[in-house]
C-alpha cells in the first residue's frame, strides 16, 4: 500500500434551496406527493421552453464566493444528452465550457490547499421508484428540474480523511452562505469520487475509477479506503487499472463495476439554443457578496475577537449555522458573551442533541431571560434548566412568567427557613453536634436541604447566617 | 353565395361587422370546403370548436361589442402548433393521438383578435422535409396540380391557403418550410425576424432556426396576421419585440454574385434581370454583393439543424406521452422500439446525422466548424445590410416537381439553398409569387432583409409589384 500515492478528486452535487425549480415555476420542495410539483416544462411537454431562475444563478454565484471562486462574466448553459426515465427531456440542462464559477478552493486544517476546478449550475433529474412486488418502476418528476450545483475539485486530495474534511467544510460553507441545506439523507448533497493510484513520487497519474452512489461522508471514506486497497492489490499483481465507473455498495462495503471506459457515454454537449448566455457583471457579484450571510470562519473570528470567547467555544458554536446565529442573537439581547456561550454550547446543545435536531428549541429571548435570572441569582442553574425544558418548542412562553407562577420569584421568610431546619434536625438529630464540631463540613448539606425544599428560592448567604444561629 | 376566400381580411372583417354575413355562415362554408378537398392539406377540421367560436363572435357583433383585428377570420394552423384540447401530431405516428394541453402563444394571440381556428394542416413529419410528402398521414398535393409536390414542410398550410380553405394559414419555417410551399402554391409567406414570434407551444424542430410564419394569398393579409402573432412572450426567453427598421424612398437592392452566377440553374432568371432593370429605371439602386458563405451555408445548415433535431427529439421516449412500443424486454429496447416504430425515415436520418456530428470526435471539426460558418455568414449579412436594404433571390431555384421526381434527400436539401440563409442569420424573408415556371407551376421570389425589417419588406413588395408591371 505504501508503495503508492492515492490521488482523489471529488464531484459534489448540492441542491440549491431556491423556492422554485431552475427552469420553471414549480416548487422546489422535498417530500411532496409524487408528481405534484410538475408542469409542462419540467415534464418536457413539446413546445415548452426553459426560463432560467435568477435566484438559482445568484445562489450559484454565492456558493462560488463562499469557496473563493472566480465568477465568470458570461455563463453558458448546455444540453447534456442521455436517455433515462427520470430525465424527461432526454437531456439535462447543464454547463460545460463556461460555468458560472471557476477556480477557488479550501485550505484544510493541515494547511494543505485543495483546489476547485469549477462550480456549475444544472438541473436535477427525477426519481425512479421500483416496486419489487408488482415488478414495476414508476417515475416521480418532482425533483426533475430542481437546481443543482456541481462542485468539481482538482485531484488534490490524498486520502479519506482529507476528503471528509473537505466535504464537511464545503457543506458548512454552502449552508452558511444560505444557498443549500445539504441534507444528505434527502439526497440534497451527493458525491462522486475519482480515485487513482500511482507509484510514490511518479508524476503521471494512474488510471482512475469513478465511484458513484455515495450518500454519506462515511460512505465516501469507506469507498476511498476500499478502492485504494483494491487498486493497490491489482497493481501489486502486475495488473493495470482499467478506467471504470463503479458503484458503492454500502451493505457489502465494496465497489462494483457499473461500466467500462469502452462503454463511456458520449453526452453530445452543445449550447442550449433556448437559453441565451447570461452576462454576470461585477456589480451583480458585488451585490450578491454584500447580501451574503457571514460564513462560519468569519463568525468564529468575530466570536473570538469581538466577544472574547475561547477558540473552543467559537469552534463549537459555529459548527451549526442555526446555533451560531442563535448565539449571535442572544448576545445582542444580553451582552454576556461567555455566559451565553456556556448555556448555548452546553445546555442548548444537549437539548438539540437529545432531540436529534439542528434547530435550537427555544428563542434567544427565552434563553437570555433565563440566563439573566440565573446570573442575578433569582433562580438556580437547575431551575434555569427546568425552565428551558418548560418553554422548549413554544416561542410564546415566557420563562419569567413561568417562574413567577411557580412562586420561584417570591422571597423566602426566615421563619420558613427555620421550619426546614426543624425538619432537618428532627430527621438527623446528630446534625447539631456535627455542626458544633465542624460547621463547614455540614453547612453545604443544610443549605442543600433548604434549597431543595424552597426550590432554590432561598439565598445561600442568608441560609448560612440563619443556620449558624439555629444550630449553635 | 359570397366566395369568402376571395375577400381580403380587412374587407372580410368590415363586411362581417356590417352583418353582410355571419361568422357561423363563414365557418360552415369553409368546413364544407375542407371536407370536399382532395389535397390532404387539412388533417382535421375543428368543427365543434370553430362553430362554437363563430356563435360567440356573432353574438359579440350583434351586441355591438368591440371585436378584434381578425374577427371571424378562419385560420388553419400547422399540425405542430398547439391549440388546447385539439390534436397536434406534427404529422407523426409518434404523436398521432396527442392532444395539446395548452395554447401556443401565437394561438392565444390569434384568438385574442377573434380569429377562428378551423383546422390543423398536414406537414412533413416534425417539420423535416422539403416536398410535403413526408407526413405519416399521407402527402399533401399542390393547390395548382394534383401531380405536383406542395412543397414543405408547411405543405398543408400553403396548399390550404392557396386553395381557399381558409383566409390565412400558419406554417413554421426552419429553413424555408413556409416560403418554399408558399412559392410552389403561389401564395405569400414571411419568415419573421428570429425571436419576434414566440416559439412557445410549437413542437421544436431546430430551436435556433424555427419561426412560425403566416401564409396568405396577398401581402396585406400576410402582414396583418404577422402583426397579430408577434411580440415578446414571457414563456420564451429568446423572444423579442420588433424594433421596426424602415427603408428609404430610394431602395437599395442587393444583388448577390453567388446567387446569380448560377443563372442557368434558376428558372426564369431572365425575368429577374428584367425586374432589376426596371427597378434601376425607377431610380432604385442595385448593389452588387459578394457573400462568400452563401454557397457553404447549406452544409453548415445540415450540420447544425440535425444536431438540434436530435436533441429536441430526445423527449419522445414513449414514457410520458405519445406512442409507446409494446416491447418490454428492458428500457433500452423499449426506447429503441418506440422510436424506430414511430419516427419516419427522414426524422430518423436527421437524428442520426445529429448524433454523428456531435460525437466527441466530430464535435470540434464538424459541429463547431458549422457554427463558425454560421457566425461568419451572419457577419457577412450584417455587412451586406449596411450597403443595401434587402436582397432579392428566388425562393427555390425551380417550380414544384412532379410527385415522384425527387427521390434523393440531397436533391431535396438543395431546394433550400436560398431560403436557409434567413434562418441561419435570423433575418426576415418574404416569399412573393413570381409568375410561373417552365411547366406552368408557380414560382416565388424572396426578399431577404436586415433583422427587424419585416414591415419594410412588405412596403418594398408594393414597389416590386410596380416594377413587375
Amino acid at each position: 500500500m505504501s508503495k503508492y500515492e492515492v490521488t482523489i478528486g471529488l464531484e459534489i452535487h448540492a441542491e440549491l434551496n431556491t423556492k422554485t425549480k431552475a427552469f420553471c415555476g414549480c416548487a422546489n420542495e422535498y417530500g411532496a406527493k409524487p408528481n405534484t410539483n410538475v408542469c409542462h416544462v419540467c415534464l418536457a411537454i413539446p413546445g415548452t421552453l426553459p426560463l432560467i431562475n435568477r435566484a438559482a444563478v445568484e445562489k450559484t454565484i454565492a456558493a462560488g464566493l463562499a469557496i473563493d471562486c472566480k465568477i465568470n462574466d458570461i455563463a453558458v448553459f448546455e444540453r447534456k444528452h442521455y436517455f433515462y426515465p427520470d430525465l424527461a427531456k432526454g437531456y439535462q440542462i447543464s454547463q460545460l465550457e463556461k460555468p458560472i464559477c471557476l477556480g477557488g478552493g479550501i485550505k484544510l486544517g493541515t494547511g494543505k490547499f485543495i483546489r476547485l476546478n469549477r462550480i456549475h449550475l444544472e438541473e436535477d433529474a427525477g426519481k425512479l421508484l421500483h416496486n419489487a412486488v408488482s415488478q414495476i418502476s414508476l417515475v416521480d418528476y418532482n425533483r426533475g428540474g430542481v437546481p443543482l450545483i456541481e462542485i468539481v475539485t482538482e485531484p488534490d486530495i490524498a486520502n479519506a480523511t482529507e476528503a471528509v474534511e473537505f466535504l464537511e467544510e464545503v457543506r458548512q460553507r454552502l449552508v452558511y452562505a444560505g444557498v443549500a441545506e445539504c441534507r444528505m439523507e434527502q439526497g440534497g448533497m451527493r458525491c462522486d469520487v475519482n480515485i487513482s493510484l500511482k507509484p510514490k513520487g511518479a508524476k503521471k497519474l494512474g488510471n482512475r475509477c469513478e465511484v458513484k452512489n455515495l450518500n454519506s461522508f462515511k460512505s465516501v471514506a469507506r469507498a476511498i479506503e476500499y478502492e485504494a486497497k483494491r487498486q493497490s492489490e491489482l497493481l501489486d499483481k502486475g495488473e493495470t487499472i482499467s478506467v471504470q465507473t463503479r458503484k458503492w455498495d454500502e451493505g457489502a462495503g465494496k465497489t462494483t463495476l457499473m461500466r467500462d471506459k469502452g462503454e463511456a457515454y458520449d453526452y453530445r454537449y452543445f449550447p442550449d439554443p433556448d437559453i441565451y448566455p447570461i452576462r454576470i457583471t461585477d456589480r451583480d457579484v458585488a451585490e450578491i457578496k454584500v447580501a451574503m450571510p457571514k460564513l462560519a470562519h468569519e463568525l468564529k473570528t468575530q466570536f473570538v475577537t469581538e466577544f472574547g470567547l475561547p477558540e473552543y467555544d467559537a469552534h463549537v458554536l459555529t459548527k451549526n449555522k442555526l446555533l451560531a446565529h442563535f448565539y449571535l442573537d442572544c448576545v445582542t439581547l444580553l451582552k454576556e458573551p461567555k455566559a451565553v456561550s456556556n448555556w448555548t454550547m452546553v445546555d442548548i446543545g444537549k437539548m438539540m442533541n437529545d432531540a436529534n435536531t439542528d434547530v435550537p428549541p427555544v428563542t434567544p429571548a427565552q434563553l437570555t431571560e433565563i440566563i439573566k435570572m440565573a446570573m442575578d441569582k433569582t433562580i438556580t442553574k437547575t431551575i434555569g434548566l427546568e425552565l428551558l425544558q418548560k418553554v422548549s418548542g413554544d416561542s410564546r412562553k415566557s420563562p419569567k412568567k413561568i417562574a413567577k407562577d411557580m412562586g420561584l420569584l417570591d422571597g423566602v421568610s426566615d421563619a420558613e427557613i427555620k421550619k426546614i431546619f426543624e425538619a432537618v434536625k428532627k430527621d438527623k438529630p446528630a446534625l447539631v453536634d456535627d455542626f458544633k464540631n465542624n460547621p463547614q463540613k455540614v453547612l453545604p448539606f443544610i443549605i442543600g436541604q433548604v434549597m431543595k425544599n424552597t426550590r432554590g428560592r432561598a439565598k445561600s448567604e442568608i441560609v448560612e447566617k440563619l443556620a449558624k444561629e439555629f444550630f449553635k | 353565395m359570397i366566395k369568402f376566400e376571395e375577400l381580403n381580411i380587412e374587407q372580410f372583417v368590415l363586411e362581417l361587422k356590417q352583418k353582410k354575413f355571419t361568422a357561423t355562415e363563414v365557418v360552415k362554408y369553409f368546413l364544407s370546403k375542407i371536407k370536399k378537398d382532395k389535397r390532404n392539406s387539412v388533417l382535421e377540421s375543428f368543427d365543434k370548436s370553430a362553430l362554437r367560436q363563430a356563435v360567440i363572435i356573432d353574438e359579440k357583433i350583434a351586441s355591438g361589442a368591440k371585436v378584434g383585428k381578425l374577427c371571424g377570420v378562419p385560420i388553419i394552423i400547422k399540425d405542430n402548433i398547439f391549440y388546447a384540447g385539439h390534436k397536434s401530431a406534427a404529422a407523426s405516428k409518434m404523436l398521432e393521438d396527442f392532444v395539446a394541453p395548452y395554447n401556443a402563444t401565437i394561438v392565444d394571440k390569434l384568438l385574442a383578435e377573434d380569429a377562428i381556428i378551423i383546422g390543423r394542416a398536414n406537414m412533413d413529419e416534425f417539420a423535416m422535409g422539403t416536398t410535403g410528402s413526408l407526413s405519416a398521414f399521407g402527402k399533401t398535393l399542390n393547390a395548382k396540380s394534383d401531380n405536383h409536390y406542395a412543397g414543405g414542410t408547411s405543405s398543408g398550410s400553403a396548399s390550404a391557403a392557396a386553395s381557399g380553405l381558409c383566409l390565412a394559414a400558419i406554417g413554421s419555417d426552419t429553413g424555408g418550410s413556409a416560403r418554399c410551399p408558399a412559392a410552389w402554391n403561389g401564395v405569400f409567406a414571411i419568415k419573421p425576424t428570429y425571436g419576434t414570434v414566440s416559439r412557445y407551444g410549437i413542437t421544436a424542430m431546430a430551436s435556433s432556426f424555427d419561426q412560425a410564419s403566416p401564409i396568405a394569398k396577398n401581402a396585406k393579409d400576410t402582414a396583418l396576421v404577422l402583426s397579430v402573432m408577434r411580440g415578446k412572450s414571457k414563456n420564451d426567453a429568446t423572444s423579442i419585440d420588433i424594433k421596426p427598421v424602415k427603408f428609404g424612398k430610394k431602395l437599395r437592392i442587393g444583388y448577390v454574385k453567388q446567387v446569380w452566377e448560377h443563372k442557368k440553374d434558376i428558372q426564369k432568371s431572365e425575368r429577374y434581370e428584367k425586374l432589376f432593370e426596371n427597378l434601376k429605371n425607377m431610380g432604385h439602386e442595385i448593389v452588387n454583393l459578394d457573400i462568400k458563405n452563401m454557397g457553404t451555408a447549406l452544409t453548415a445548415y445540415y450540420v447544425i439543424v440535425p444536431a438540434e433535431v436530435s436533441s429536441n427529439m430526445a423527449c419522445f421516449d414513449g414514457l410520458r406521452y405519445g406512442a409507446r412500443s409494446k416491447e418490454e424486454k428492458n428500457i433500452e429496447e423499449f426506447y429503441k422500439a418506440t422510436r424506430s416504430e414511430n419516427f419516419g425515415s427522414e426524422v430518423r436520418r436527421r437524428i442520426n446525422i445529429g448524433n454523428l456530428v456531435m460525437k466527441e470526435e466530430n464535435i470540434n471539426t464538424i459541429y463547431n466548424g458549422a457554427r463558425t460558418m454560421r457566425a461568419e455568414l451572419k457577419n457577412e449579412f450584417a455587412e451586406a445590410f449596411k450597403k443595401c436594404d434587402f436582397i432579392i433571390t428566388p425562393v427555390t431555384p425551380n417550380e414544384a416537381s412532379k410527385i415522384g421526381e425527387i427521390t434523393d434527400p440531397l436533391q431535396a436539401y438543395l431546394i433550400d439553398l436560398f431560403t436557409i440563409v434567413a434562418n441561419m442569420t435570423g433575418c426576415p424573408a418574404l416569399a412573393i409569387p413570381f409568375g410561373t415556371g417552365n411547366t406552368g407551376m408557380p414560382l416565388g421570389m424572396q426578399l431577404l432583409g436586415a433583422a427587424h425589417s419585416d414591415d419594410a419588406l412588405f412596403a418594398a413588395e408594393k414597389i416590386i409589384q410596380e416594377a413587375m408591371k
